[in-house]
């Protein structure tokens, strides 16, 4: 997996690209937004880890000219600024992820492998969480080693809950990712596939946080 | 208080009627020397009548008070009709004033060439009428003047006045952030100077508070990333030396504490009312603790801690920053405070005119005679060092100014969970104090 990493501050980069190097990432490290883009159009990148405050030009301009570039290409974003509208900004610029410093490295490595799943190399598209294995390319689904059939949907609702283990997923998220699949959703639609999935799965595998959504805990997470 | 309009017309008034008397005292003194000219000659022009009459009866006098008297080696040749015979008067030729009959004249005596004294004579008091006459219709139409002009001053002191009223209240009609420079329909050239000074004053003062607001943002900058790398490096070192790892999570914990007190600080600058009240917008409270909560939900979950959230969508006028602030450290703190496994219980509700956010949980709770401490800054509870918080002290501090800023109130209580249970009301309008 091949990282280029676009962070002005030379401690910083140092400090991050040593982390990476030591999970056996391949980093490229550049300082300026316009050697990322010259990096880009010359070097294999999987993921851009983009620093929003670059010395010559805006990092959300930069993500921009990315996207315009290489359409699917995974960015996550790092940014000393915290206002929310920052936040949104980047998101709405086409950032995959966000992550405010100073950030946790466990943090952003657990962003990275969701980033890899979709990326879709076989052996990270497995997920496993304690005995619940899914393969989030064909939607394979194991529990203690037996395979379990569910429909599309509830593996695809599964699939995001899996990926972002340990967090939580509000209800509204997971209604309008429905949406997305092309789903008919009514006002307990997601309470209904998320009954079906526990069924299938441990007890207590998803967690409902009342009045936020729902979230599978990942041990030692 | 000192009035300049006061001041203005007061002093105005004053001297005109200074000026006004003044002119009266020397135009009733100048109407006593010409009347009395005037009547001299009229004296000197009667002597000669009389001294030509050759001792008949002068005719004419009529009703005017003159007499005269013709006199030869003492003896009293002739006079005007009812007047007493002794001589007006004993002393030289020419004028002089004399006491006659019980009155006080005006005299002219003249000798003439063949040993006759002839005299006239005129009662002061008929002058004086006339000269009272004289000077009052001289002066009337000034005492006359006097309340007009003095309304008149009034009111053009007041139209003088009129641009810097007009300023005072435009002034005192501003919103308490508002720096943007004050404009005039009409500004009179002495007030120009005053208006250039307090716009540039308003402008200097504008630049500083953006400067300061640019502090936070730029200390925001300044300090985190060198925390990162703090973080990162510390992440590596743990990495590399496994063995010692125990001993780096000392340091690891003490980064985290002061990364935390860094926030909270911008936190408490960024949460200014200066802020605050430029950014006012509708927001759903519900929906703000739903994004607190699924943000901080790795730190809850490590906790073995239960989170729900109860209540509906709540509107109020604030801004998506200062809400999430504040629910996020009520929250935080509510996690922070409470033991493993513990329950959190967050609630959004309306009542009446207000929105409710109330966050309770099973832990220790605030003893009653610790409450009113725990919302100043720095305070932290005794039982910190139980729960190894990284507190900064600062998070209630930080939840009090934007319960001020809302103009609303938190009250701390018992939670029916067994833990504290603190309140926050908020009106759902924000008043600009």
């Amino acid at each position: 997996m091949r990282i280029l990493l676009v962070e002005d501050d030379q401690p910083l980069s140092a400090a991050l690209s040593k982390s990476l190097r030591d999970a056996s990432y391949v980093v490229d490290c550049v300082y300026r937004g316009k050697e990322a883009l010259a990096m880009l159009a010359a070097e294999q990148t999987d993921i851009v880890i983009l620093d929003l405050g670059l010395p010559d030009m805006d990092g959300l301009e930069v993500l921009r000219k990315i996207r315009h570039k290489v359409k699917d290409m995974p960015v996550i974003i790092l940014t000393a600024r915290d206002k929310i509208t920052d936040k949104i900004l980047g998101l709405d610029a086409g950032a995959d992820d966000y992550l405010p410093k100073p950030f946790d490295m466990d943090e952003l490595f657990a962003r990275l492998r969701v980033l890899e799943r979709r990326l879709g190399t076989a052996s990270s598209a497995m997920v496993k969480i304690s005995e619940v294995a899914l393969n989030t390319q064909t939607l394979e689904l194991t529990v203690a080693g037996e395979p379990v059939s569910l429909p599309r949907r509830e593996l695809m609702l599964l699939k995001v809950l899996m990926e972002n283990g340990g967090r939580i997923q509000p209800k509204q998220k997971l209604e309008s990712r429905l949406y997305e699949w092309g789903d008919e959703v009514s006002s307990n639609t997601i309470e209904v596939h998320i009954h079906h999935l526990r069924k299938k799965l441990p007890e207590n595998f998803i967690k409902t946080i009342r009045g936020v959504g729902y979230s599978i805990p990942v041990k030692g997470a | 208080m000192h009035s300049i309009r006061r001041t203005i017309t007061l002093v105005l008034i004053s001297s005109l009627i200074l000026v006004i008397f003044s002119a009266a005292i020397h135009g009733y003194r100048a109407a006593l020397s010409m009347s009395s000219r005037f009547m001299d000659q009229e004296l000197t022009t009667l002597l000669y009548s009389v001294s030509l009459s050759n001792g008949q009866q002068v005719e004419g006098l009529g009703s005017s008070e003159l007499v005269y008297q013709i006199w030869r080696d003492d003896e009293l040749i002739t006079d005007s009709p009812n007047q007493p015979d002794e001589p007006l008067t004993i002393g030289a030729d020419g004028f002089s004033e004399q006491n006659f009959d019980g009155r006080r004249w005006r005299v002219y005596k003249q000798t003439l060439i063949d040993g006759t004294t002839v005299i006239v004579g005129q009662p002061l008091q008929s002058r004086v009428g006339l000269t009272d006459a004289l000077t009052v219709s001289v002066i009337m139409p000034f005492i006359y003047a006097v309340p007009i002009l003095a309304l008149i001053v009034f009111m053009s002191v007041s139209l003088g006045l009129k641009p810097l009223k007009l300023l005072s209240l435009k002034l005192s009609h501003r919103k308490g952030k508002d720096l943007s420079p004050v404009t005039l329909p009409q500004v009179p050239t002495e007030m120009q100077p005053v208006m250039d000074t307090l716009n540039t004053m308003f402008l200097r003062l504008n630049e500083a508070f953006e400067r300061e607001q640019q502090f936070a943002s730029n200390a925001a900058h300044e300090l985190r990333t060198p925390l990162s790398v703090m973080k990162i490096n510390l992440h590596n070192l743990a990495k590399a030396h496994q063995d010692d790892a125990g001993k780096l999570q000392d340091i690891q914990q003490d980064t985290d504490r002061m990364i935390h007190v860094v926030n909270q600080i911008l936190l408490l600058s960024r949460t200014s009312p200066e802020m605050f009240h430029l950014q006012l917008s509708k927001v759903d409270a519900f929906l703000v603790a739903q994004n607190v909560i699924a943000d901080i939900y790795s730190k809850i979950e490590t906790k073995q801690q239960d989170i729900s959230l109860e209540g509906d969508s709540a509107c109020i006028m604030s801004t998506e920053f200062t809400l999430y602030t504040l629910l996020q450290n009520l929250i935080a703190n509510a996690s922070a405070y409470s033991p493993a496994g513990a329950a959190i219980q967050v609630t959004v509700s309306r009542e009446g005119d207000l929105v409710c956010l109330i966050v309770e949980d099973s832990g220790p709770g605030i003893a009653i005679e610790e409450r009113p401490q725990v919302l100043k800054r720095f305070y932290r509870d005794q039982k910190d060092e139980k729960y190894k918080s990284t507190g900064s002290g600062l998070g209630l501090a930080i939840v009090g100014q934007i319960v001020t800023l809302h103009h609303g109130s938190i009250t701390l209580g018992e939670s029916s969970l067994g833990g504290l249970k603190v309140t926050v009301s908020l009106p759902f309008e924000v008043t600009e104090s």
